[in-house]
């Protein structure tokens, strides 16, 4: 009777057994599917993590093409119709003033002059696109050469003023690694100091000497003038006008913004100073780092 | 009475100088120092009946031109002969506010 009962407990035994079996592979099989599924997860949130990265990316560089064209709009708008207007007024006080051979010849001047700004400012854009749109190469340059040749053209262009440009230098031997555009850069900083100065002799003293700032050895360019000076608050802004929101920020055209980034691609920094510290009309000091290779 | 200012902030100190206030003002908006827009509140504070005729390429401020109390606002490049116009037209408006 007993082993009857027992058998029969046995029988039930083995059938729970056997659905505990059939449970348990049920169960493997679902723990496979769900860790599939997981994997599956998993990797639709790296695909997702990484497509909003690359995303963030697209948003940073369609930020960048918008502020450039607004950049571009800007300068075509205000810059251009700036120039236009000048030479719109100039041919009608020529038209006014033709009896007048004198005065002619006075405001065509002027229109000259303007055109002449038109066609620096086009090829400024031409140099910001080309520093901006791919990376320009740099090779070693001996940098005393290059200044003079800047100083000499600078006194070729400005011979009805009295200028006295001074170079005083640590070594003719010294390097940097650079392009053509370190031309613009001298350039843009000699003529700034000849433009914005009223005194009688225009004096500029260029000083080259060197200085380590973080380990890294660099020429240290000094251009000290005479001229009207830069007060403190815009000593910052005349670097300015560019791809900022700052439109009101007049600088001195898009000299010295182009100046700044090609400095910049040089690896290097430009800043102003007061030529006589704490009196910002006594002139400016334009400082220039660069990088100095042997 | 008349003047030339390099900026703005030199236009509001012009303008205080004068003891007889000049009547219209020609005034660019992107200067040193100070803005067309900066210095146009100013001077407005200083007398409220001189016409500034705002002469800019910048067309954005056009509208804070007006708010502010300029008397029009000319998109450069214009003929002499509209400035010319725009002058008389102000003229007319300073001498018609300052008989009322």
């Amino acid at each position: 009777m007993l082993n009857e009962e027992n058998k029969d407990n046995m029988e039930d035994l083995y059938e729970i057994k056997a659905r505990l079996k059939q449970e348990i592979a049920k169960r493997i099989q679902l723990e496979n599917e769900l860790n599939i599924a997981l994997d599956e997860l998993n990797l639709s949130n790296t695909e997702y993590l990484f497509a909003i990265r690359k995303l963030e990316g697209y948003k940073d560089s369609l930020n960048t093409a918008y502020n450039r064209a607004e950049f571009y709009k800007d300068l075509c708008s205000h810059d251009i119709n700036n120039i236009l207007q000048a030479i719109l007024s100039g041919m009608q006080l020529c038209e006014m003033n033709l009896d007048d051979p004198h005065e002619i010849k006075s405001i065509i001047k002027i229109i000259t002059d303007q055109v002449i700004r038109g066609a620096n400012l086009i090829s400024n854009i031409r140099k910001l696109s080309q520093i901006e749109g791919t990376k320009i190469s740099l090779k070693r340059t001996k940098i005393r050469n290059i200044l003079k040749k800047s100083v000499d053209y600078i006194k070729k262009s400005y011979t009805d003023k009295k200028i006295n440009i001074k170079v005083d230098s640590v070594s003719e031997q010294l390097y940097i690694q650079a392009n053509e555009l370190i031309s613009d850069v001298f350039e843009n900083i000699l003529i700034n100091a000849i433009k914005h100065n009223k005194s009688a002799i225009l004096e500029i003293e260029v000083m080259i000497s060197r200085e380590q700032k973080l380990g890294v050895n660099y020429l240290r360019f000094e251009f000290q003038d005479n001229g009207l000076g830069i007060s403190d608050p815009r000593k910052e802004k005349i670097f300015q006008r560019g791809y900022s929101k700052n439109k009101t920020a007049q600088g001195m055209g898009l000299g010295l913004s182009l100046v700044k980034k090609i400095i910049e691609n040089y690896k290097g920094e430009i800043w102003v100073e007061d030529r006589v510290i704490g009196d910002y009309s006594k002139g400016s000091n334009f400082v220039l780092l660069i990088p100095e290779v042997n | 009475m008349a003047g030339i200012a390099e900026n703005g902030e030199e236009a509001i100190n012009m303008f205080k100088s004068f003891s007889n206030k000049p009547k219209i003002i020609l005034m660019d908006h992107r200067m040193p120092e100070k803005t067309g827009i900066e210095a146009t509140k100013e001077i407005l504070q200083i007398d409220k009946r001189v016409k500034i005729i705002f002469l800019s390429a910048d067309v954005s401020i056009k509208e804070e031109a007006y708010a502010i109390g300029a008397f029009s606002f000319s998109e450069k490049p214009f003929t002499i002969k509209y400035l010319i116009n725009e002058i008389n037209k102000a003229l007319e408006c300073y001498k018609f506010s300052s008989s009322n």
